[in-house]
């Protein structure tokens, strides 16, 4: 069963567009996170090389030394990494890791942008003015 | 600018104008309603589109996928979409309504639409729109809509069907009531009108009680003048007849006193006609007693040849030849006394003519009226050494009073003929003239009559028509011989007697007119 999860989200994960979801993220982290460049650990293949096409965002090799670690579905987040900044690309990782501030995920035609407000306030994070119609109070 | 024949036509075309105008501006300004109120079904079309197809279709365009694209985009009906493209963040189509296409092609307008002012075109021929698709600002493709003008055009033709069948409704509505505000307005004129038209100038004038304060005041008021004028009327008409007759009167006895006056004067006018002929009178005398000098000369030589033949037996009147000479030489002499004798009788002739009053203007020449005045004074001028010169251009003959006008001729010359003597008896080197002449010209119905006697002094040259002005001494003057012939020219022949200073003397110039 993982190993077909695995398979359909890689032939998903290949249509799209590395430099468009490079810009995307960059985006989405800056707002999170007011430096040039933010250190982004992703334990996904596939994400890992959108970090590295972003302009201004860093991969880095371990979770500890991260700004932000991005997590999807499958993803297991090493034990010291818990408490860090988590940001998820499912919805179902978003609901279940307390420490995923926010998400960015689709479901069939819809592309969500997700952040929970309590957890942000956890981090000591402000949004832009600009994500405020992406702000949830309530949880996931 | 215009003019109407009632009051209840000009108020009705007002009225009716007015609302006219303003159904005209509300049927501009629906109109143009109907335009833009049909761009914003289109747009408020395009959003909703727009909305669903960014709503369901976003993470499609995101992951390319074709076939969930063209599902969603074929389920949307709409009669003013023609077509929707779906395009990637190249521009490319990659899903077109009803029909699948490959990312391959461009859409035409895509970059006008990316330059253009919301990216859109709108206008009568096309609608055409272009909506992005994007991620916190980060286009991930675009679809492009085409609206279906023809439904466009359909809806805005039937908005204007609407539109006319409302303005008949109203045009018909607005002149039922421009009529009714109309016979409103002008039916209290109406009927001071009517009352008017019916009531003789001599009738007392009274109208019904008006409800309106205007018109109450107006048909009092009209009342009011017309009673007053009306009294007025009749006691100007009294007053009028009364003037008349007086006036009637004043000028019966003017009239007679004016016919007196002519009467008077006419009379007056004949007296010194005939006075200026008596006058003329002993002049002519002395004028053919030089004029029968010569033939009665003639006549007496002649008798005394005869006599003195007889006496001296010149003829041998035993001969046949003798006889027959003698015979022949009587002949001829009786012959030559004859002709003497007719000299005589034209000379008398001429002399009675002058004197028998003109009844009735005749048809003569200048000319002979001329040669006649002439055979009277010829004799006489001649006697005088006064050299006369005649240029006759003219023989038309026309109507006029020959005796009156030979009175005029007569006088005109007598008195060159007296100025050369007066100035020959001065005998001084300044005032004697050494060749006196008169000249007489005739051209057409114009008489010259000029001497070279040293012309009238311009003291006295307005004054010599006047009666009673002469300049010779009692015995000789009477001073009606110019005033009567301008009289003569002037008023008996509708002509002009005109006297100026010429070449040293003086020229009358007679013009007759060519009515007499």
């Amino acid at each position: 069963m993982k190993i077909l999860l695995i398979i359909s989200l890689a032939i998903v994960l290949s249509a799209f567009d590395t430099i468009t979801a490079a810009k995307i993220f960059d985006k989405i982290f800056h707002g999170m996170i007011s430096k040039e460049y933010i250190a982004v650990y992703s334990s996904n293949k596939i994400y890992r090389e959108v970090i590295l096409s972003a302009t201004s965002l860093h991969l880095s090799d371990s979770c500890k030394d991260a700004d932000i670690v991005l997590i999807d579905n499958l993803s297991e987040i090493p034990k010291e990494c818990k408490d860090k900044i988590l940001f998820s690309t499912s919805y179902l990782a978003f609901k279940k890791f307390d420490n995923a501030v926010g998400a960015f995920y689709w479901d069939r035609g819809h592309i969500s942008i997700k952040f929970l407000k309590s957890r942000l306030d956890k981090h000591k994070i402000k949004l832009p003015n600009t994500f405020k119609k992406y702000m949830m109070k309530e949880k996931p | 600018m215009f003019s109407f024949k009632t009051i209840q036509i000009k108020t009705l075309v007002l009225v009716f104008s007015v609302f006219a105008l303003f159904l005209t501006i509300h049927a501009i300004y629906e109109f143009n309603k109907i335009k833009v109120r049909t761009f914003e079904t289109l747009d408020k079309m395009n959003t909703t589109i727009n909305t669903i197809v960014v709503e369901y279709t976003s993470a499609y365009v995101y992951n390319e996928d074709i076939v969930n694209l063209q599902k969603t985009v074929d389920a949307i009906k709409s009669d003013y979409v023609k077509s929707i493209y779906i395009l990637d963040k190249n521009a490319n189509i990659i899903v077109k309504s009803k029909k699948s296409t490959l990312g391959t092609t461009k859409h035409p307008k895509f970059d006008t639409l990316l330059n253009s002012k919301n990216s859109a075109i709108k206008n009568t021929k096309e609608y055409i729109v272009l909506n992005t698709f994007d991620i916190l600002g980060v286009p991930i493709g675009y679809m492009i809509l085409e609206a279906d003008l023809q439904t466009y055009h359909n809806h805005i033709d039937e908005e204007i069907d609407k539109l006319i069948f409302d303005a008949l409704f109203w045009i018909v509505t607005f002149f039922i009531l421009s009529m009714l505000i109309a016979k409103s307005l002008s039916n209290p004129i109406q009927k001071i009108i009517d009352r008017l038209r019916l009531t003789g100038d001599s009738e007392v004038l009274e109208f019904p009680n008006q409800p309106q304060a205007e018109f109450r005041f107006l048909s009092l008021n009209i009342a009011r003048t017309h009673n007053r004028l009306r009294l007025s009327n009749e006691t100007l008409e009294a007053k009028v007849s009364e003037k008349t007759h007086e006036l009637q009167e004043l000028n019966r006895v003017l009239e007679n006193k004016v016919r007196e006056e002519v009467l008077k004067n006419q009379k007056k006018d004949k007296q010194m006609l005939q006075q200026s002929r008596l006058a003329q009178m002993g002049e002519m005398i002395s004028m053919i007693a030089h004029q029968w000098r010569q033939p009665l000369g003639a006549i007496s030589a002649t008798a005394s040849n005869i006599e003195m033949k007889i006496e001296l037996e010149s003829f041998d009147l035993n001969t046949k030849k003798g006889q027959n000479e003698q015979n022949k030489y009587f002949i001829k002499k009786l012959h030559e006394i004859g002709g003497f004798v007719q000299n005589l009788t034209v000379t008398i002739d001429d002399f009675r003519n002058f004197y028998k009053p003109n009844k009735a203007s005749v048809e003569v020449s200048i000319e002979d009226v001329v040669t006649k005045s002439l055979n009277i004074i010829k004799a006489s001028l001649e006697n005088d050494n006064i050299k006369l010169i005649y240029e006759y251009n003219s023989k038309e003959k026309f109507k006029m009073y020959d005796s009156e006008m030979m009175q005029v001729i007569l006088n005109i010359i007598k008195n060159a003929q007296d100025n050369f003597r007066e100035k020959s008896l001065k005998d001084t080197a300044s005032h004697n003239i050494e060749n006196p002449q008169i000249k007489i010209m005739i051209e057409r119905r114009k008489v010259d009559i000029c001497d070279n006697g040293g012309g009238i002094s311009e003291d006295i040259v307005d004054r010599i028509f006047d009666p009673y002005f002469s300049t010779k001494d009692e015995k000789n003057g009477t001073g009606l011989g110019l005033y009567m012939s301008k009289i003569i020219v002037e008023e008996h022949h509708n002509g002009k007697l005109n006297v100026i200073n010429k070449e040293g003397g003086v020229c009358f110039e007679i013009e007759l007119n060519e009515s007499v």
